[in-house]
């Protein structure tokens, strides 16, 4: 992943510096819990309709 | 760079943001719309601060965390309040006005649950930015306690929320509210207050604070995005919680109306 990730971010996330892969993972953690958090409620509202 | 677009670029933003939302309000799809824009600033945001910022002389491109780790903050640090008001509503309409008092409760629910997201992941990509920076990752500081404090308080409403069954259970959540708003102020004050691990204030800090001005439009547009964001997910919940009220509703006055059935026969 971090290699894909190295061909599209304009640094590399496998340099040898510590903070470009916290960078990348903190970034990969925001997307997560947001995304994750607003499909979760996305889901539960369709099977609230459903019902 | 100009603070936002180059300024002729505003003008248009302006007018396609606004047939965007009349659209969506026409059509019954203003929440689809305000995704819609959301998601495109937020992508701005995020081709700003990754590719266009500069990267911090000091600490390199970790300093890029910031871009969305002080807008995340300063959105769980504003939803807190808004889940505050909400029940206080809740609190002042629960016997003069029923529906108004639910209605209130769905809003506390929504904008706790938002503040608990926006919170954990000021603390989670602070103790990233931490590690990478100095090396450790926590210290029991004041900013970072208080903020600790202020995730916990959440998760207990949630908990309460979840599993209390007194029937008094929003009630007891409304008192949490109070609780958490009391800590707000002292997370945003603490390091102002106390010599902290955690970096000085960046904005509001007196003469020594502040950012580079190359890249307060990366931190604009950010805290933009991520603030429209907090909005559609809390309008989301909103929504969600009030369908479960009204099925409950429903559920309780099908019950009444059989027990009223079974007596008269």
């Amino acid at each position: 992943m971090l290699t894909a990730l190295s061909l599209i971010l304009p640094f590399s996330p496998n340099d040898t510096a510590l903070s470009h892969r916290h960078l990348v993972l903190s970034y990969v953690l925001v997307l997560a819990i947001q995304f994750g958090y607003a499909g979760y409620i996305a889901l539960q509202r369709t099977r609230t309709k459903s019902k | 760079m100009n603070i936002f677009f180059y300024q002729h670029d505003l003008p248009l933003v302006f007018l396609a943001t606004t047939i965007l939302l009349l659209l969506g309000w026409q059509f019954k799809k203003l929440l689809s719309a305000w995704l819609a824009l959301t998601l495109a600033v937020l992508a701005y945001g995020f081709y700003l601060a990754i590719f266009v910022a500069p990267a911090d002389a000091e600490q390199g491109n970790v300093f890029r965390i910031f871009f969305y780790h002080v807008p995340s903050a300063i959105m769980a640090l504003v939803f807190p309040y808004v889940n505050f008001v909400a029940a206080l509503f809740y609190l002042g309409l629960r016997r003069s006005n029923p529906l108004g008092a639910l209605k209130a409760d769905a809003f506390a629910l929504a904008a706790a649950e938002v503040t608990l997201v926006f919170t954990t992941i000021c603390l989670a990509t602070g103790i990233l930015w931490g590690k990478a920076a100095w090396g450790i990752w926590w210290a029991w500081d004041a900013r970072l306690t208080s903020l600790l404090l202020l995730w916990l308080l959440y998760v207990s409403y949630l908990l309460v929320r979840r599993f209390s069954s007194t029937g008094q259970t929003q009630t007891l959540a409304a008192i949490l509210s109070v609780f958490a708003a009391v800590d707000v102020p002292i997370v945003y004050m603490s390091i102002r207050w106390w010599r902290t691990q955690h970096p000085s204030p960046v904005f509001f800090g007196g003469q020594d604070s502040g950012v580079d001005p190359s890249m307060m439009p990366a931190f604009l547009w950010n805290w933009l995005g991520w603030g429209m964001w907090g909005i559609f997910l809390i309008a989301l919940r909103y929504g969600l919680e009030r369908k479960r009220q009204v099925r409950a509703q429903s559920i309780a006055m099908h019950a009444i109306d059989a027990g009223l059935e079974g007596n008269a026969c």
